[in-house]
C-alpha cells in the first residue's frame, strides 16, 4: 500500500512550523484541511451530529495544545484520528456512565421520524463490533493503511489485517441477508 | 499516477470482486455524507478564549515549540569554567553527589530518564542530578506517581509513573490536562504578560505506564525565574475519571554552577552577538550551559513596516553547530512575539555539549516555499526542507577565547 503519511506530512508540515512559531491563524488551515474527515469519524462512532461536532472541536483543542507533542513516526492526520480515537471513547465511556437514556431515547426517536443518508450508513456499522467501526471508518475515510490504523487503534497490523478481512465477510453476508442499505439513492442536491 | 497491469495476477475470485465492491460501496457512501462541516470558526474562537490553549505561551499540556531528537551519548560532565566577563550563575542546591549516587543505583528510581530518550536526562540519571521523591494519588485503581524530579535551572523534568491500569494506551494518551502550581502561585503569575504563560510538556518513554512532564520559567522572556527550591503541584486529569490526581512535588535545583553567557557580557568582550540584514535584525541574547541543557536565547526583529514574521512571508529558524560544524540536535523552545508581533524572543533548548566546543556557530535561515503560493515548503530530494541561510546574519561565539581572558 502506498505511504500515506508523505504527502500528508509534506502538505502540513509548513503550517505545523508556523503554528509552532506561535502563529495561531495558520491552525485554521489545519482545521480546514481535517475537519470534515474528523467529523464524519466522530459522527459515524458517536451517531449523534452535535456530539460529533463537540468531539471534533475537542479533538482540534487537544491537537493544538499538544501540538509539540507530535512525531512524524506516523503521519499528522494518523496522530490526529488517534487524539479523536481518545475523544470519541471517552464519550462513549461517558454516555454509559451517566446513563443518560432519555437523550439516546429521544434522539432515536427523531431519528425514526426524520432517517437520514447517515442513519443508513449508521445500521450498517451497527453490525460491526466497536474495533471493527473503527477499523472501516479509517480505511473509509483515509485509505490508511494497517500499519497506520494499528498506530492509531494501540494494536498490531496483522491484527488489523485479519479484523478487516472479517468485516468484509460481515458485510457480504449481512447483504445477503437483505441487508443493502447504502445503496440508497438521494437527490443531487443533497449530497455534500 | 499510471495504472500498470498484472498479466501474471490470479483472476480475483467472485467472492472477493463482490465483497471489494461493498467495501467500497460503503466508503463512498461515508464519504459522501451529506453535511456540511464548517467548525473552524467556532474552534478558533475556542482558541482565543482559552489562553491555556495556545501551544506557545500557555500552560496546556506540551505546549510550547518542541521537538524531540535522538541524543549523543555522552555530554560534558565537568561544569564548564566560568569565564570573566561573563555572568556566572552559582546554583545555590544542597545537592550531595554522594546521596545522589546512591540514589542513582536503585533500580527503577532514574530508570524513566533512562527510558526518555533525552540526553540531557540520561547525564542527570547517570550522574545523579536529580531528588528521588515519591509522591502519588490514586483513583478507581489508578495510580499515578511522581518518582524523581531533575531541575537544572532550565528546565524542570519529573519522572510520571502509572501502575494499576490495564490502559493499553500510553500514559501520555490518556491525559486530558495537566495543572501546575508553584509554591501556591499559578504558572501565569511568573510571567510578565498575560498571554505568554510556561508551558508544560509531557514526552513519552519507551514505557507506555511513564511519561516526563516538564516546564521551564520565562525568565529570559520578561518573565520570573523560577527560586532555586520550590514545591510545583502538578494535577492531572486522567479521561474517564473526574477527580485530578495530585501530585506535589518538591524541586530544588540538582546543578552546581551553570555558564551564562548574557548578551552585555558577551558584548564586552567586542563579540558582535547583533546583526542586521535587509532590515532584520537577529541577536544572541543569551547562551545558558549546564550539563543536562544548552538553552539559547534570540531575538528577531524584523523591519517596522513587516508586523510579523508570518506576515513578510518568511518564516525564520537558525541551526547552531560547534566548531566541528556538528549541527547540536533541538530538545524543546518557546517563542513570544513581542512588540504586535514584529519581534520574536526565543528560547530554544537542545542537547548538552559532548564536550566543550572552541566555539558556537549561529546560523539563522528562512524556509523556502515551493512556487504557486500555496504556502507549501520546498524539498529536497531526500524529503527534507529546504533552507536558505542568511550568511550576514550568522555568527561565532568563541567559547574557549573568552574563557583563556579571565582578566576581563
Amino acid at each position: 500500500m502506498e505511504n500515506h503519511s508523505n504527502g500528508d506530512d509534506a502538505e502540513v508540515e509548513p503550517i505545523l512550523v508556523r503554528v509552532r512559531q506561535g502563529d495561531k491563524e495558520a491552525y485554521a488551515r489545519i482545521i480546514e484541511r481535517f475537519q470534515r474527515p474528523i467529523f464524519l469519524y466522530g459522527y459515524y462512532m458517536l451517531r449523534s451530529r452535535q456530539e460529533a461536532e463537540d468531539a471534533a472541536q475537542e479533538t482540534f483543542l487537544k491537537a493544538y495544545r499538544s501540538i509539540g507533542q507530535f512525531t512524524p513516526t506516523h503521519s499528522f492526520s494518523a496522530w490526529l484520528y488517534k487524539i479523536a480515537k481518545n475523544v470519541c471513547l471517552d464519550e462513549l465511556r461517558k454516555r454509559k456512565k451517566r446513563l443518560d437514556l432519555f437523550a439516546f431515547y429521544r434522539d432515536r426517536q427523531h431519528e425514526q421520524q426524520h432517517p437520514s443518508y447517515g442513519d443508513l450508513i449508521h445500521d450498517v456499522l451497527d453490525k460491526l463490533t466497536e474495533a471493527e467501526k473503527q477499523i472501516l471508518l479509517l480505511r473509509s475515510l483515509e485509505e490508511y493503511s494497517y500499519d497506520e490504523i494499528a498506530f492509531i487503534l494501540d494494536s498490531k497490523p496483522a491484527a488489523i489485517r485479519k479484523k478487516y478481512e472479517r468485516i468484509r465477510k460481515k458485510l457480504i453476508k449481512e447483504k445477503k441477508q437483505g441487508v443493502n442499505i447504502y445503496e440508497h439513492t438521494y437527490p443531487a442536491d443533497r449530497k455534500a | 499516477m499510471s495504472i500498470r497491469t498484472r498479466p501474471t495476477a490470479k483472476p480475483e475470485l467472485p467472492l472477493q470482486g463482490e465483497m471489494n465492491r461493498e467495501i467500497s460501496r460503503l466508503k463512498t457512501s461515508i464519504l459522501s455524507t451529506p453535511i456540511e462541516v464548517d467548525l473552524t470558526g467556532r474552534i478558533m474562537q475556542s482558541l482565543d478564549r482559552k489562553a491555556g490553549a495556545a501551544p506557545a505561551s500557555s500552560p496546556g499540556i506540551r505546549s510550547a515549540v518542541n521537538k524531540r531528537f535522538s541524543r549523543r551519548r555522552k555530554a560534558l560532565t565537568a561544569v564548564i569554567a566560568a569565564a570573566a566577563g561573563f555572568a556566572l550563575l552559582l546554583g545555590t542546591s544542597a545537592f550531595s553527589p554522594a546521596a545522589a549516587s546512591a540514589f542513582a543505583q536503585i533500580p527503577g528510581v532514574g530508570g524513566i530518564f533512562r527510558a526518555a530518550g533525552d540526553l540531557g536526562l540520561e547525564i542527570a540519571d547517570r550522574d545523579g542530578l536529580y531528588s528521588e521523591i515519591a509522591a502519588e494519588d490514586t483513583h478507581r485503581g489508578l495510580t499515578l506517581k511522581a518518582s524523581a524530579v531533575s531541575y537544572d535551572g532550565t528546565r524542570v523534568s519529573v519522572a510520571i509513573e502509572r501502575s494499576g491500569s490495564e490502559d493499553r494506551e500510553d500514559l501520555g494518551s490518556t491525559l486530558q490536562d495537566v495543572k501546575l502550581t508553584i509554591d501556591g502561585r499559578k504558572l501565569q503569575a511568573y510571567s510578565s504578560l498575560e498571554d505568554n504563560t510556561p508551558g508544560i510538556f509531557t514526552y513519552p518513554t519507551s514505557d507506555k505506564d511513564s511519561l516526563i512532564v516538564e516546564f521551564s520559567d520565562l525568565k529570559n522572556q520578561g518573565g520570573e525565574a523560577f527560586p532555586d527550591r520550590f514545591d510545583a503541584a502538578l494535577r492531572f486529569y486522567v479521561a474517564g475519571i473526574d477527580q485530578p490526581f495530585e501530585l506535589d512535588v518538591p524541586v530544588r535545583k540538582n546543578t552546581d554552577a551553570n555558564l551564562v553567557l548574557a548578551s552585555d557580557a558577551i558584548h564586552s568582550l567586542r563579540l558582535k552577538t547583533s546583526k542586521t540584514f535587509e532590515g532584520v535584525t537577529f541577536t544572541l541574547k543569551k547562551i545558558e550551559s549546564t550539563p543536562v541543557t544548552l538553552n539559547v536565547t534570540t531575538e528577531l526583529k524584523l523591519p517596522t513596516s513587516v508586523r510579523s514574521s508570518r506576515a513578510s512571508g518568511q518564516t525564520y529558524g537558525y541551526d547552531l553547530l560547534d566548531d566541528q560544524g556538528r549541527k547540536l540536535k533541538q530538545i524543546s523552545g518557546s517563542g513570544w512575539n513581542a512588540a504586535d508581533g514584529s519581534v520574536l524572543l526565543e528560547d530554544d533548548r537542545f542537547e548538552p555539549f559532548e564536550e566543550r566546543p572552541q566555539s558556537l556557530t549561529i546560523k539563522p535561515f528562512t524556509y523556502r516555499y515551493r512556487a504557486g503560493g500555496d504556502g507549501l515548503f520546498e524539498l529536497d530530494d531526500n524529503g527534507g526542507i529546504v533552507v536558505d541561510y542568511i550568511p550576514r546574519l550568522e555568527m561565532t561565539i568563541p567559547l574557549d577565547e573568552a574563557a583563556a581572558d579571565p582578566g576581563r
